[in-house]
């Protein structure tokens, strides 16, 4: 309350101003969500999960770090913690910067706020800085107040020894932080001796000594936290190295050369302009960060919403895709949400088809594209694929609970229910999946075969009965895998097998394979759903096969008669007017023109022009 | 310090003695006295009753799966006293120091153990669980592979080292975590079939299956402390996978095989590993060179999983008749081949080599015979029987056989006592003949498990029980795999950083540059 009183009411407005700026940013603009969605760091409550931190420097800064990270798959406690914790760097800051000057500097303090901004735009990023940060400097400001009081030199070597132990037993690479506030506070103590330069060739011993001995295997070496990979994470990083260690230096060299005589100044405008310009710079970054990775946020939203199954969400977000987007992935989750949606068999060409429908059958190391690869397999209903690839991607993703939830859903629709048990196990030890994986464990305990299921009960109608043995796909340039016979062979286990239908459908749609796209239409029968009923619930052929078949029928000169198929006379009367507008242009650029608004998204438009972007 | 500080400090403190007297509160000891019958066994896991177990084994911690306020474990015997251990969550954790008093001061005398419920009404005593404790100890250590389910990734591989006795285990080598001096890892190589002599832990061996390219398949022969690499291969020869030690420790025996991995898109197991070729030789360990013997490598067989016989003078392996000499329709005969256990005489002096043999033919069992283990007195042999092919682990039929080698014209047993109804597969000998290890996917059909067995006078087994883990619901949380048990008397005493160093001596020379065809660990068929 003391403090509280006594805190100048210009600074706190200003503070408060800034955090809700910053708080609003991160929950609308950044969505923590996503962070967690691409990083997916991973935590689980069981004691073994805890050893493994215990076992080298910088692991409990790792296993804060993670459980903090559990929040951001909530968006508003995310927004919350995130924000907390650029509030403890900044308040860090201030003192660390106070300790050294010996008063306070007090808009020093935003900036590695704007920096962390920056670094939460990154929804790449799996550094724990911000803890590194809290670490670093904690012990950096604790060095610098007991410098000035203590008079023995073995006393403070002594100190600054243990501190430097734990600091980097506790915080690995904290140290950066660390050192360069100890060795100025030694410099402004004993200017003549060089103290400072064995603060910070002991510092930089710690790591080098730990890494070439070997005596713990440390996950991330101390080289991934100078060098990146991503040219914006070295931004953040380096800048904030340079701010801490420059920043301490200026500080030391301006108290050398003795303070600046005090000028008398207008108190009320210097803290209204310090307070816009505070704000107009958090803007500025946010606004710049924004449009940065505006790219990762989009397909991080893609992928999120398409894994969260919200499947509008993922047309939405595929509508501001740039063509070169439309990669095997996100063209498949497109896809596959026009399918959830019912709209595949109508809709597919309004967007950029410019690839295979389904992803390949191959291992990477994109850990989302296996994910994917793996779902997709499973809501196929191949699972002995679902199976084989969840088990690739196990050793790819490390623990990471998003497989082992593919995988429990693929031992309980293989009815393999004890298998299943123990991926429900483990992950009722992770706190975002823990209600789900009891959940589940609880109706397993109900209804041991999960007879109730319906989902599980349509998987298992479309699993496969019959083996084949088929080579292990296992190498990027080998993916001898047949996609085609392989969506058939569902169909010939559940005719119904709607996905099957539709995707294979697309594929020979793609190829303009007109004779495959006859022989499977008869198949059409089976199919139910919105795409195959009317108002009425009179039978529908959705729009882009009637213009296949139109088009089939042209080709072929033969009628198409086929059960549960009817091309409507519009569409054999938009097929004779696509004809003849491209019939009147004798180059294909301006027949694509003529045709563009009339038949853009339509089966003619795509078999006349092949794929592309026609958005 | 201010004031404040110091109050701070001393609530905190206030807060932790609390703490620790909340929890020493929870599970003090309390008077059992008066309890009501459930009359049946409580529910735990492990099950560990009516087992068999030696004197030297860790305590046999458990969960109780019964509905309680609390639990009490009372473990008692004929001399000593008991050891009682109380529990709010019914994890129930032995004193390791009183057990081991315990289970010495009672060798050959019977283990009780009594569960308690405390529930509304009081304490419920569940029926007195009775096991034996065996005379005989069990080998120490137990080395394995510890490995996530894998198919033909290998990021997280590390053979590991168990004290029986405790719980105490220690990496012997992680493919990722263990470094050579030069601090360089493994990589994704994988690392497999480590192999002692004679139940010692002086004389080593594994193999490396390479991940990059720049990598070779070999053969790290460790002897003495330190570590050495050997190329196996022979031009187009695939290198050396299932080795034996000779008992003089001066030969190996060891299988080439080319193996190849498949996939069922249907049935429980996805995955399927068939021999494309496999023959067997001969590595002279003092010389460094290797062999090849006609009789063992002959062209229209599969001839695989060589052991010695204790004394040295037979070879006993598994031997099946080659459907695909031309490589051809593997995948429309892999199930139907099946291996006879064979052997062949061996003269250790002379080096002369007698004729091949059938000791169990796979027509007449019905199964095909794979990983045949002889026990170190001689007198039994166990093996894998399973519906086809050479890779039991993969296949949920595999069960364990047994061969009376002092009975000649003796038919093997199937040993019902101690199969499940899933993969029972890959088994270790103790040095005193009267303990096995084997893995065993009965608990779910994925993850393999160890599990300990008495062999009893008359060749029976005891029931099996599940190698103890000090926290006893870490089983059901692990999804990683245990494999290739193998007792051992002694500490293996090769570093990791040892082993590593000869691990990443096995580099790719200039006249390897062109990939031979076995340095491609699994082929696709099609």
């Amino acid at each position: 309350m003391l403090k509280a009183a006594q805190w100048p009411s210009a600074a706190r407005t200003r503070d408060i101003a800034f955090f809700a700026v910053l708080l609003s940013y991160v929950w609308v603009g950044i969505d923590t969500r996503l962070i967690y969605h691409w990083q997916g760091p991973v935590f689980y409550t069981f004691p073994e999960f805890v050893d493994e931190f215990l076992k080298y420097p910088g692991g409990a800064a790792d296993y804060l770090y993670r459980l903090i990270a559990q929040t951001y798959a909530w968006r508003a406690w995310g927004a919350m913690v995130a924000t907390a914790q650029v509030a403890v760097v900044a308040a860090l800051t201030e003192a660390y910067f106070k300790a050294l000057a010996g008063r306070a500097l007090p808009l020093v303090r935003y900036a590695p706020a704007a920096l962390l901004l920056y670094h939460l735009n990154l929804y790449y990023d799996r550094t724990p800085i911000v803890l590194a940060l809290i670490l670093g400097l904690t012990p950096g400001v604790v060095f610098v107040h007991l410098s000035r009081r203590w008079r023995s030199e073995a006393a403070l070597a002594g100190l600054y020894v243990a501190l430097l132990a734990a600091v980097y037993y506790l915080g690995g690479m904290a140290i950066v932080f660390f050192a360069p506030a100890a060795a100025m506070a030694h410099m402004a103590r004993r200017p003549r001796f060089p103290w400072w330069i064995v603060h910070l060739l002991l510092t930089a011993a710690a790591p080098v000594t730990v890494e070439l001995l070997g005596p713990a295997y440390l996950p991330v070496p101390a080289r991934d936290w100078f060098v990146f990979p991503d040219v914006r994470l070295a931004i953040v990083c380096w800048g904030l190295y340079g701010f801490y260690a420059l920043g301490a230096a200026i500080v030391w060299w301006r108290r050398r050369v003795g303070p600046r005589p005090e000028r008398p100044r207008q108190r009320r405008l210097v803290d209204v302009l310090a307070t816009a310009s505070v704000l107009l710079g958090l803007c500025s970054v946010a606004a710049v960060s924004y449009r940065l990775n505006s790219r990762d946020r989009l397909l991080a939203t893609l992928d999120y919403d398409s894994s969260s199954e919200n499947w509008p969400a993922v047309l939405d977000a595929s509508r501001r895709l740039a063509a070169k987007d439309f990669n095997p992935l996100t063209l498949y989750e497109i896809n596959l949400a026009l399918h959830q949606t019912d709209r595949l068999a109508d809709d597919m060409f309004q967007f950029p088809q410019t690839g295979s429908m389904l992803l390949d059958l191959r291992v990477d190391m994109f850990l989302p594209y296996m994910l994917k690869v793996t779902d997709m397999c499973l809501r196929l209903g191949r699972v002995n694929e679902a199976e084989h690839f969840g088990g690739e991607t196990i050793i790819l993703a490390k623990s990471d609970p998003r497989i082992y939830r593919l995988m429990a859903r693929v031992n309980l629709v293989k009815g393999q229910t004890a298998a299943a048990r123990k991926f429900l196990t483990v992950l009722s030890y992770d706190l975002v999946s823990a209600a789900w994986a009891r959940q589940r464990l609880r109706e397993l305990n109900r209804d041991p075969q999960l007879a109730a299921d319906q989902q599980v009960q349509l998987l298992r109608r479309r699993m496969l009965r019959n083996d084949d043995m088929l080579p292990v796909w296992q190498r990027a340039d080998r993916t001898s895998a047949d996609l085609d016979r392989l969506l058939l062979d569902q169909l010939e286990q559940d005719p119904s097998n709607r996905m099957a239908f539709e995707f294979l459908m697309g594929r020979r749609l793609l190829a303009r394979d007109m004779a495959a796209v006859r022989a499977l239409m008869p198949r059409i029968k089976d199919m139910t759903g919105p795409a195959y009923a009317g108002p009425g619930g009179e039978r529908r052929t959705p729009l882009r096969y009637q213009e296949a078949m139109a088009i089939y029928a042209d080709v072929t000169g033969a009628a198409v008669s086929i059960e549960g198929f009817e091309v409507q006379p519009e569409t054999i009367q938009r097929a004779a007017a696509f004809k003849a507008i491209i019939s009147q242009f004798p180059s294909r650029d301006a027949a694509m023109q003529a045709a563009w608004d009339g038949f853009r998204g339509t089966y003619f438009f795509y078999f006349a022009f092949g794929p592309g972007d026609y958005r | 310090m201010s004031r404040r500080n110091r109050i701070l400090l001393g609530v905190a403190l206030l807060a932790l003695l609390a703490l620790a007297a909340v929890v020493g509160f929870e599970n003090r000891a309390e008077t059992l006295q008066p309890c009501a019958e459930a009359h049946r066994p409580a529910a735990t896991y492990p099950d560990y009753s009516a087992i068999v177990i030696p004197p030297n084994i860790a305590p046999l911690n458990l969960k109780v799966l019964e509905p309680g306020r609390k639990f009490c474990l009372r473990v008692s015997a004929g001399a000593g006293a008991p050891v009682e251990v109380f529990s709010t969550g019914g994890n129930m954790r032995l004193q390791p120091g009183a057990w081991r008093k315990l289970l010495e001061a009672n060798r050959g005398g019977e283990l009780r153990m009594d569960i308690y419920a405390r529930r509304e009404s009081g304490w419920l005593h569940f029926a007195t669980a009775r096991n034996r404790i065996a005379a005989e100890e069990i080998d120490p250590y137990v080395v394995y592979r510890y490995i996530p389910p894998v198919y033909n990734k290998w990021d997280q591989i590390s053979i590991r080292q168990r004290d029986l006795r405790g719980f105490d285990e220690r990496i012997l080598v992680d493919n990722q975590r263990s470094r050579d001096p030069g601090g360089n890892s493994a990589g994704s190589a994988c690392l497999n079939c480590h192999t002692f002599l004679n139940h010692g832990a002086s004389q080593m061996l594994l193999h490396l299956r390479p991940a990059r390219k720049s990598q070779i398949p070999a053969m790290i022969l460790a002897r003495q402390g330190r570590a050495e690499m050997v190329d196996t291969r022979d031009g187009p020869a695939p290198p050396a996978a299932y080795t034996s030690w000779h008992p003089s420790g001066k030969l190996l025996a060891f299988s080439r095989n080319r193996l190849v991995q498949v996939f069922h898109t249907a049935g429980v197991e996805t995955r399927e590993v068939v021999d494309q070729a496999s023959d067997l030789g001969l590595y002279l360990v003092d010389t460094g060179q290797v062999q090849a013997v006609s009789e063992i490598s002959r062209p229209d067989r599969l001839e695989t999983f060589p052991v010695w016989s204790p004394d040295g003078r037979y070879l006993y392996f598994s031997s099946a008749p080659l459907l695909w000499p031309d490589n051809k329709n593997i995948h429309l005969l892999y199930d139907k081949v099946q291996y006879d256990l064979a052997r062949i005489a061996y003269h250790p002096v002379t080096g002369r080599w007698g004729q091949v043999e059938t000791v169990v033919a796979a027509a007449q069992l019905g199964k095909s015979v794979s990983l045949a283990q002889v026990s170190p007195d001689g007198r039994f042999l166990m093996f894998c029987g399973h519906d086809y092919g050479s890779f039991p682990i993969f296949q949920p039929s595999s069960d364990l056989y047994l061969l009376d080698l002092s009975r000649s014209g003796a038919a093997p047993r199937r040993l019902d006592e101690i199969n499940s109804g899933r993969t029972d597969s890959y088994h270790s000998w103790s040095s005193n003949s009267r303990w096995v290890v084997f893995s065993s996917k009965r608990e779910d059909g994925m993850f393999a498990r160890f599990y300990i067995s008495h062999l009893e006078a008359g060749g029976r087994f005891g029931k099996p029980f599940v190698m103890p883990q000090e926290d006893p619901g870490f089983y059901g949380r692990c999804l990683m795999t245990f494999n290739r048990p193998e007792l051992v008397r002694e500490p293996v005493t090769v570093s990791p950083t040892e082993l590593m160093r000869a691990i990443n001596l096995a580099t790719r020379r200039p006249e390897d540059a062109a990939p031979a065809p076995s340095d491609t660990p699994w082929q696709p068929l099609r």
